[in-house]
């Protein structure tokens, strides 16, 4: 027999308002056994009109005359119901099903994050949102939230974009956050994700939330809600696409053109011979001089129709009205316009016992550059049911397959177009040209030749990747990679006893990753071998199973509606298995035989598995005392087999606080006119790490397999560190928000974090025959403060009036390196620094500060390179300048302020945003820049930025930057001069949208119609124009594909 | 009935839980690529795999982002670039622009500081390997003798490596700081010991390999990689000539080439990629433990389609080529179709053929790392400095007509002197791109003293020393700013022929002391 008490009355107190009475009726209230339920709150729905069923579930109310007709019943730990009289007055029955506490969506292990007062620090992001971005990868939508920092590495269409939350945290354990969809962790790629699937994304950053996951959430939590289906009358049929276009965001470097670059090169060889003694600087170069330098340092490429000896004035000026023989931009002929269009469609409904959620998306890239593109097809669905009133089950299935035509990024790789095209002299065309300027043709297929920079017919042998062309890479060879991810969860809750919930949870992810490259036999890495296809197969599955136990108690003090109290136990048992196998196969018949089984020799090919098992319990408990004060804590104790049975074991847990002090009494007479909301949150947990990648033995001793010739043979590879442990992070958080006046919302967080025993590797004297162990060493400290102001500025009392709400995030985080290894027992200095070629780790800095030689100048006289020793005076070398001791520490990469600005506007159907992302302060270190202001860059064929025509030379002594000089290697070293603020101001994006009015919509049988326009990456200001300054966390340029803008026009239609 | 129904869920979760708490070994994880340490020397078939790892070292290709680093003969190729023999065509990819510059001697960064990491890699697994081996139950005495044999000649040879770069000549800094020594595991960071106590442990180590493969009584080798008694033999004439011991190192020079033959004229100019009667220790790499790039003949053969293709390639000397009278490199001599004489296409004039694709393609070949004519050049060496000029004259000769029919090494030299500067002219000559000129420079340096009064032996003066620099095109590679190289003046010490230690060794051993 069910007692819920009567005290329920307290939900309904008040009724006031008397209306005209059309008379008593009546009825009982049962449960789904039949039994009747006492103490059910009975509601005449929009009235005051209550009443509560009493002990035989009995109850009488009246109804208003001319009113409502509709009944609404209410009882704890009931589903609320509802009831149409009708012309019914007596006999009526109520069933009433207990109320099922859904434990998936925005819970986590039975925390709800959605209530108000939730000490959680998150940053959500919604399906409205989202749905203004045009981006593919979901990742890219928290680029606003306060204290997310996310580089574009990886620009290439499909690849997902690495992210810090807080700061720099780990050193070699990962720094990503956490991805967690639905509540299960996982393991696949963001960009195998389709973005309209979810209902938001939520950023958490603090220990109540990350420390539930306590194993892997220090380096904070993306969470990602998949859209249900929500009951309705008719299914929910939703149908968007958009087609646009991506194009080039960034500006060229300024490179120098060809004549520029010839009088360089001029300078260059006449300096070899001033400095040989074979020639006087003050003489011009003579016309055998020039023909020499023609021939053998720029490899015999001429780009005018002029004799080498009629090209240059006696100033060593190209002279004017010359016309060139071949305009061929590498950097044009690689990129293009490219095409992007993204069609998904979804179907939703629910109703009492079930609901489902089913999507088909498909996505296409076409990238910027010439043969990249990626293609995404995803399918998802979501399907709920409470299968008795006491037992729930649901089942998420999603999969998704993506292929990724590429190019490798490695820096200073000929077959990379962004080194070779950005980098390669302006006089070497990407075609043969003959004496006259004529395109050279293949004379069977009359297709234009490709220079392939060796050309012994004309005499010439390009300084720059001879034998190479990156655009017949990107054309013949066939650089891919397809990803299946197949995700099930499925789960089991069933309602047992009184107050408790048991929850059975299993996940599965299957993920298939396979990467094709496929040389070319006419030329370049493939032909000596008649062309070579190698292959990569990964294949993971990830097994998470999970069982809890949950408890809301309802007797008692609980059942008043005063105390809430929820609390969780689980445990989980989670399982990686890793499976590679890969084979390089080469010698073709010909181009068009690709698969491994036409090639004739097995260049390698091999095989291995690893294995990654985590066990872990955990315990959560929510309390509240009248939503005005909340209170949590969670316990955690995590196993992993990374490491040693000994050390393998590491305790996470968080306390938590807030409160809701807007509803308090005292506050209610002051604040009533101004004050909405209040409240202050306070957390503190351990989390941890142990998230060492690839690297999943790392405590075991032991030797790798080094066969010799067809001999097996072994090597010793490593100690192993059976101390090795759990990497752990403390977050202490402190957050106010405040609502004022019905229009401004501020939430302002404060953080310290820390991380200790950093998972790094401790270095061993290299003659003890190995590089060193993982260890645990160091601690870093990342404190912060991060700031959502948000502003309803102007409203409108008409629903279509004009509006205008912004948003802006501010975030400001000081790390600092606050421990380091220590190599000697005897002296605590030791080993307390790393120095690298350009930067610091040390007690006090922070993470990747810049320690560099400071630059002073030209020394007037012969154009040297100067810099300044400890004592103030300078040097023209380099090895003394780059001591240690005349080294000065620059500044750090991280920025001093990271924000964004969201701006929303409003106006009858007519909706407009667009978002500022910017950073202030932090320095970046050009490297790109630098390797174009390199002295010997003609010798190898590279190009120079414009700047470098203000370098000294013979014909411009007065020049203000060091000089061109085919033989010297101190000039261009690493120093200041490379350093760049890492400042900048971005348009992020815009979006533009008409929503047509419903009474249009009527006539098309649809429910909703919205167009609209996004572009996204719009526009960049930074320190040098050029420049990818969010490239890298560390603010190093290298040669990736950089960020592109993309505009899409778009149509989203309900059913 | 309800509660009943309820009984049976709570069971059933009951169940559930339990079957979800893991058994005990879930956690128990072990790689499917490395092999756990203990299970190495449970048996003498582990402890000869530990050999045979050894014996991948020295072509073991490591995956540190460097281009000039693939075992034994990247650091061959590393040194012959500091030496005079090699000029470059170009400067490529940019790979061993810096060595070439001598950058990391200065800096005892990379890749040069790969010499370090290489031999002492080295030197800890044949530690590992001498501390275990008497552990191991089953296997033989002879077995175990064997194994400790080629444990100790790898060791020698890594010590011998080092001692030899990290510090000036042993003749004249027998006293001053080596490298330290480890003779068995650990992992704690050792000082310097002086060099006199490095070269005892290289020749006690030889000596007992010696003994151990006289005491086993067989030979070991079933493979050119396998180290047996020549090759101990080889490295003691190496050592003792380095010493300036010329009497140990002619006898050694001798045993060690006794059972193998000189390369006929097909085999010297086939290419140097199949071994050979002469050829006394050496690898045979697959096309699996190559790569396309990072190998040898990459960086040498044009038409393997590597780094000598992108425009770095190998040269021989002009001075070397060129200036030498007829009858001692003769224009009959096989030796000359090492080189092009002049450009062939794409190939540049005096550009080498000497080492070439065994098959397009492929990168399958073979390495020499000891040849038998480099014992005939030691043994006539030795004996020439010795005075024992008719001895090293036919020792010379039998070697050289082999290559030159028209060779007569009474022509070539008249007197002991000219008869030494003959021998290292053959030297340089037949060992061209093998590694040995660089530490060869550096052992002559002290000749001048030594054969009281014959300073005049070093042949290169400045001029020539700096000729190797100059590019095909004209343009050089610079020195490095403060390295203009002193005439070899005895008793003048060269900061460039001594490489700093690496600075992660400085960082991480509170023992080590720098090179300044």
């Amino acid at each position: 027999m069910r007692k819920v008490l009567l005290s329920v009355c307290s939900l309904v107190l008040s009724a006031h308002l008397l209306f005209a009475q059309s008379g008593p009726i009546t009825g009982v209230v049962k449960d789904s056994n039949n039994e009747p339920i006492p103490g059910v709150a009975v509601k005449v729905k929009n009235t005051n009109i209550v009443a509560v069923t009493d002990d035989n579930g009995n109850f009488t109310i009246n109804l208003p005359e001319g009113g409502s007709k509709v009944l609404q019943f209410q009882g704890i730990g009931l589903a609320e119901t509802e009831y149409s009289v009708g012309n019914k007055t007596s006999g009526i029955e109520i069933s009433m099903s207990t109320k099922v506490r859904e434990l998936s969506g925005v819970n986590i292990y039975g925390r709800d994050l959605e209530s108000d007062g939730s000490p959680v620090a998150e940053y959500k992001v919604t399906a409205e949102q989202m749905s203004k971005r045009p981006v593919t990868n979901i990742a890219r939508v928290l680029d606003a939230a306060p204290g997310i920092v996310i580089t574009g590495e990886g620009g290439q269409p499909g690849n997902t974009p690495e992210m810090h939350v807080r700061g720099f945290g780990s050193l070699s354990a990962s720094s990503a956050p956490l991805i967690v969809i639905d509540g299960s962790i996982y393991n696949g790629s963001l960009s195998s994700l389709n973005t309209n699937d979810y209902e938001s994304v939520s950023l958490l950053k603090d220990a109540t939330a990350s420390a539930l996951y306590g194993s892997r959430g220090a380096n904070g939590v993306i969470l990602l809600t998949s859209k249900r289906g929500v009951k309705s009358d008719k299914p929910n049929i939703n149908f968007d696409a958009q087609v646009g276009f991506v194009n080039r965001m960034l500006p060229e470097m300024e490179t120098v053109d060809q004549a520029e670059y010839l009088e360089l090169a001029y300078q260059a060889h006449k300096r070899q011979l001033v400095s040989g003694g074979s020639h006087s600087a003050d003489n011009p170069l003579t016309d055998a001089q020039i023909n020499q330098m023609f021939n053998s340092l720029l490899g015999g490429y001429n780009p005018y129709k002029a004799d080498p000896k009629d090209i240059f004035d006696e100033n060593g000026r190209v002279k004017d009205g010359l016309e060139l023989r071949y305009t061929d931009r590498w950097m044009d002929e690689i990129s293009r316009t490219g095409f992007r269009q993204q069609y998904n469609v979804s179907i939703s409904n629910g109703d009492d016992k079930s609901d489902y959620y089913f999507s088909l998306g498909y996505n296409s890239d076409e990238g910027i550059i010439q043969y990249s593109s990626f293609d995404r097809i995803t399918t998802k669905l979501n399907l709920n049911s409470r299968v008795t009133d006491w037992l729930r089950t649901g089942v998420n299935l999603t999969g998704n397959f993506q292929e990724q035509r590429n190019f490798t990024s490695q820096s200073n790789a000929y077959i990379n177009p962004f080194f070779s095209a950005q980098t390669i002299g302006p006089i070497y065309p990407v075609y043969r040209y003959d004496n006259n300027g004529d395109p050279i043709l293949d004379p069977t297929t009359g297709e234009h030749l490709f220079d392939f920079g060796d050309n012994p017919d004309e005499g010439q042998l390009r300084p720059f990747g001879a034998n190479t062309n990156v655009l017949a890479s990107l054309k013949y060879d066939d650089r891919h990679n397809n990803r299946y991810t197949l995700r099930g969860v499925t789960y089991l809750e069933a309602t047992i006893l009184k107050d408790f919930i048991a929850r059975v949870d299993y996940s599965l992810d299957y993920i298939n990753y396979t990467s094709s490259n496929y040389q070319n036999s006419k030329f370049g890495d493939g032909k000596p071998v008649a062309g070579r296809i190698s292959k990569s197969l990964a294949t993971q599955t990830s097994h998470i199973f999970r069982q809890m136990l949950s408890w809301k108690p309802s007797f008692g003090v609980f059942g008043l509606g005063e105390h809430s109290l929820s609390a969780t136990v689980a445990h989980e048992s989670s399982f990686d298995n890793i499976k590679n196998t890969n084979f390089s196969r080469t010698g073709f018949v010909n181009e068009t035989f690709r698969e491994g089984d036409a090639a004739a020799i097995n260049e390698r090919s091999g095989s291995s598995i690893d294995e990654l098992a985590i066990e872990s319990f955990l315990g959560v408990l929510d309390y509240n005392y009248q939503q005005k004060y909340f209170v949590n804590a969670s316990l955690r104790r995590d196993g992993t087999s990374r490491f040693s049975e000994a050390a393998r074991w590491g305790n996470f847990w968080s306390v938590g606080a807030s409160w809701d002090i807007a509803k308090e009494n005292f506050m209610k007479r002051p604040t009533d006119k101004w004050l909405d909301a209040l409240r202050l949150k306070l957390s503190y947990g351990i989390m941890g790490n142990e998230n060492l990648g690839a690297d999943y033995y790392a405590w075991v001793p032991n030797y790798f397999y080094a066969a010799n010739g067809t001999t097996p043979g072994l090597l010793f590879n490593s100690w192993g560190n059976p101390n090795l442990r759990w990497e752990s992070q403390y977050m202490l958080n402190v957050g106010i928000e405040v609502a004022a006046l019905s229009r401004f919302v501020a939430a302002i967080d404060l953080y310290d974090k820390g991380s200790n025993d950093l998972l790094y590797v401790r270095p061993y004297a290299p003659s003890t025959g190995i590089g060193g162990i993982r260890d645990n060493v160091g601690a870093l400290s990342n404190k912060g403060i991060e700031v959502a102001l948000t502003g309803y500025i102007v409203e409108s009392d008409q629903s279509d009036g004009f509006r205008y709400n912004a948003q802006l995030n501010l975030s400001k985080n000081w790390n600092k390196v606050t421990k380091m290894q220590n190599t000697d027992p005897n002296d605590p200095n030791k080993g307390d620094t790393i120095i690298g070629g350009i930067d610091i780790m040390t007690k006090g800095l922070a993470v990747g500060t810049f320690f560099l030689p400071e630059y002073a100048g030209v020394d007037p006289a012969n154009g040297d390179e100067l810099w300044y020793l400890n004592d103030g005076t300078t040097t023209n070398d380099y090895a003394t300048a780059s001591l240690i001791e005349n080294r000065k520490v620059m500044g750090s990469p991280f920025r001093d302020l990271e924000g964004a600005m969201i701006n929303n506007f409003s106006y009858k159907n007519f909706d407009l945003s667009f978002q500022f992302n910017f950073g202030l302060g932090g320095k970046y270190y050009d490297n790109f820049y630098q390797s174009l202001m390199q002295p010997g860059n003609i010798q190898s064929g590279r190009t120079f930025h414009k700047d470098m025509m203000d370098a000294w030379a013979y014909n411009n002594r007065e020049g203000s930057l060091p000089r061109v000089d085919n033989s010297n290697a101190n000039i261009g070293s690493h120093s200041d001069r490379w350093l760049i603020t890492a400042s900048f101001l971005k348009l992020q994006n815009i979006n533009f949208g008409y929503t047509v009015p419903s009474r249009h919509l009527n006539s098309l049988k649809l429910s909703s119609l919205r167009i609209y326009v996004a572009a996204d990456n719009v526009w960049l200001l930074a320190g040098r124009k050029g420049v990818d300054i969010q490239q890298d966390f560390f603010g190093v340029s290298s040669m990736h594909y950089f960020p592109y803008r993309s505009v899409m026009f778009g149509i989203n239609l309900g059913l | 009935m309800s509660l009943i129904k309820k009984g049976l869920i709570a069971s059933a979760l009951g169940l559930t839980l339990g079957l979800g708490a893991c058994k005990k070994d879930f956690l128990d994880r072990v790689p499917s690529d490395q092999v756990v340490i203990d299970s190495v020397f449970n048996n003498i078939d582990g402890a000869r795999a530990a050999i045979q790892g050894l014996n991948r070292s020295m072509y073991r290709i490591p995956n540190d982002g460097r281009e000039e680093t693939f075992g034994q003969k990247g650091i061959d190729l590393m040194l012959d670039l500091m030496g005079d023999d090699i000029a470059l065509s170009g400067t490529g990819a940019g790979w061993h622009v810096e060595v070439a510059r001598y950058t990391p001697m200065i800096s005892g960064g990379a890749p040069l500081s790969y010499m370090w990491t290489f031999n002492y890699g080295i030197i800890n697994n044949a530690n590992r390997i001498l501390f275990h081996v008497d552990e191991i139950k089953d296997g033989t005495e002879e077995e175990k003798a064997i194994i400790k044999a080629q444990a100790k000649t790898y060791r020698a040879y890594a010590y011998f490596a080092l001692v030899q770069h990290y510090q000036f000549p042993y003749v004249r800094h027998r006293n001053e700081p080596g490298v330290p020594i480890y003779t068995e595991p650990t992992r704690e960071g050792k000082a310097r010991s002086t060099v006199e106590e490095v070269y005892k442990l290289i020749i006690d180590d030889l000596k007992d390999a010696e003994e151990l493969f006289d005491f086993a009584g067989y030979d070991p080798r079933s493979h050119i990689s396998d180290i047996n008694k020549s090759v101990t033999q080889g490295l003691l004439a190496r050592v003792y000539l380095t010493k300036y011991d010329f009497t140990n190192a002619a006898d050694y020079a001798r045993k060690a080439r006794q059972g193998y033959n000189l390369m006929t004229k097909a085999q010297l100019t086939g290419g140097f990629n199949l071994s050979n009667g002469e050829w006394m220790w050496g690898s045979s790499l697959n096309d699996e433990q190559s790569t396309p790039y990072k190998s040898f003949l990459s960086h040498m053969d044009y038409d393997a389609q590597g780094y000598a293709a992108l425009g770095m390639q190998k040269l021989i000397n002009r001075f070397i080529w060129r200036s030498t009278p007829e009858t001692s490199w003769g224009e009959n001599d096989i030796r000359r179709e090492w080189f092009y004489a002049s450009r062939e296409g794409s190939k540049a004039a005096l550009s080498q053929k000497k080492f070439r694709v065994r098959t397009k393609g492929s990168s399958a070949t073979d390495l020499s790392y000891m040849r038998a004519s480099e014992m005939y050049l030691i043994e006539a060496e030795a004996e020439a400095i010795l005075g024992n000029e008719p001895l090293a004259r036919q020792v010379l000769q039998e070697l050289i007509e082999i290559r030159n029919s028209d060779y007569d090494v009474d022509l070539a030299a008249a007197d002991q002197i000219e008869l030494i500067k003959e021998i290292h002219l053959q030297r340089r000559i037949e060992l061209w791109g093998e590694g040995l000129r660089f530490l060869d420079i550096k052992r002559q340096l002290y000749y001048g003293p030594i054969l009281n009064g014959l300073g005049g032996l070093v042949v290169y003066t400045e001029n020539e020393l700096g000729s190797h620099r100059e590019l095909a095109g004209g343009s050089s590679l610079a020195f490095y700013p403060n390295a203009t190289v002193a005439p070899f003046i005895s008793g003048i010490v060269n900061p460039l022929f001594r490489s700093r230690i690496p600075g992660s060794e400085i960082e991480t051993n509170p023992n080590m002391e720098q090179n300044l």
